[in-house]
């Protein structure tokens, strides 16, 4: 009165199931962090041109010679004396709405400041965390080699993107 | 979701309709001694993974559960799984998540194979089937951390007793085998679809109970021990 061929079949196809299982805990517990955690403004340098003859204004972009930038309140320099600038990615204050920064276009310097909401604790994962992610409200500067600032995408966040245009 | 509902409707519309034919052959025959029983004993299951799983998951998870299961006209097997489980996981940047709570799960399973019962011999099901499962459960999520790193300031949260309410859909296979008079044995492979899901940059858990760790869909198995009343 017992199924013994049943059972261990059924034996068999329990170990069958614990490596399997074994596959499944392998392929969901994550340990590490693979999402990009890094949220930086973008900046992008324009020049504006004019035709002679048809009067259309053109946007063309440049590269900086050499550019220095640090924030106003700190002393290390996120960029130092870098060369032939396409673009620049600076970091924005986590926990303050307002972030400073010297900028030194060649030998001209000017100061921008911008004016954010910050949109903290951004969940991200277990493993990864948190981020704070922001929203530009205003861009301004002084005018000694900038000429204007236009913002161009106000969301600022893990993904790439030119942020704000600066024209000289 | 609409999915589903229509396939569960569908489920119940069949239903009534054998439920109404049966009943006209009876009346037809009665003479005939019915050979379908509606309702064919009841098997209570208990679920023994855990006793593999927690050890696998290095105790980080935990899941119990049993089952209750019937059988209409030899074909048709109403489910009813309850548990408990939980889980207390440490990321490698030391945010710590907490969770426990109650889950149920509610389906029907079909018999692949015609089932025969013949007196004195063992019956083995083999099922295919469908459940919906449910979740409402609090959890924690302490020490997650943001660090600015060029002002060199930092912030810890903690977020304590979150509310969450989860319902996923699962299709489930399995087989049961009689190994002595009324004692079952047979594993279930499920897979699981969540369809309530988290907006994006809103906390969410990293384990759900009944569901396991929390993705679009995962995968689970149960290794039921049953007898039947």
């Amino acid at each position: 009165m017992f199924n013994s061929g049943y059972l261990i079949k059924n034996i068999f196809f329990l170990f069958i199931l614990i490596s399997m299982q074994m596959g499944f805990v392998s392929c969901t517990t994550d340990d590490e962090c693979r999402k990009e955690k890094d949220v930086n403004m973008q900046f992008a340098f324009y020049t504006e041109t004019v035709h002679p003859t048809t009067q259309v204004i053109s946007k063309t972009a440049f590269n900086i010679d050499s550019i220095w930038v640090k924030a106003l309140d700190k002393d290390s320099f996120i960029y130092k004396n870098k060369k032939n600038v396409k673009t620049i990615i600076l970091p924005l204050k986590k926990f303050e709405n307002q972030t400073d920064f010297i900028v030194q276009f060649n030998d001209v310097t000017d100061t921008i400041s911008i004016f954010h909401d910050n949109n903290e604790n951004y969940f991200l994962s277990l493993e990864c965390g948190c981020i704070v992610t922001h929203t530009i409200k205003e861009a301004v500067s002084t005018n000694h080699f900038i000429k204007s600032i236009e913002i161009l995408n106000t969301e600022i966040n893990t993904t790439d993107a030119t942020h704000l245009q600066i024209f000289h | 979701m609409q999915h589903i509902c229509k396939f569960f409707i569908s489920i119940l519309f069949w239903l009534s309709i054998y439920t109404v034919n049966a009943q006209n052959q009876n009346n037809k025959d009665s003479v005939k001694i019915d050979k379908i029983n509606f309702i064919n004993g009841i098997r209570i299951e208990l679920d023994v993974s855990p006793v593999i799983t927690t050890l696998l998951s290095k105790g980080d998870t935990y899941s119990f559960e049993g089952a209750v299961q019937t059988t209409l006209f030899q074909k048709y097997f109403p489910v009813f799984e309850l548990g408990f489980a939980g889980a207390n996981r440490t990321s490698t940047e030391n945010v710590n998540f907490t969770t426990n709570g109650g889950f149920f799960r509610v389906g029907t399973d079909f018999s692949v194979m015609k089932p025969k019962k013949i007196p004195g011999k063992f019956q083995n099901f083999f099922l295919v089937g469908a459940r919906l499962g449910f979740s409402n459960f609090t959890y924690n999520m302490t020490n997650v951390n943001v660090y600015d790193e060029y002002w060199d300031v930092s912030k810890t949260y903690d977020f304590n007793d979150v509310a969450a309410t989860k319902v996923w859909f699962e299709i489930a296979a399995g087989i049961r085998v009689e190994i002595i008079n009324n004692i079952y044995m047979g594993w279930t492979l499920r897979n699981k679809r969540m369809l309530t899901n988290d907006a994006e940059g809103k906390i969410s858990p990293w384990y759900i109970p009944g569901f396991g760790v929390n993705a679009t869909s995962n995968w689970g198995v149960n290794y039921a021990l049953g007898y039947k009343f």
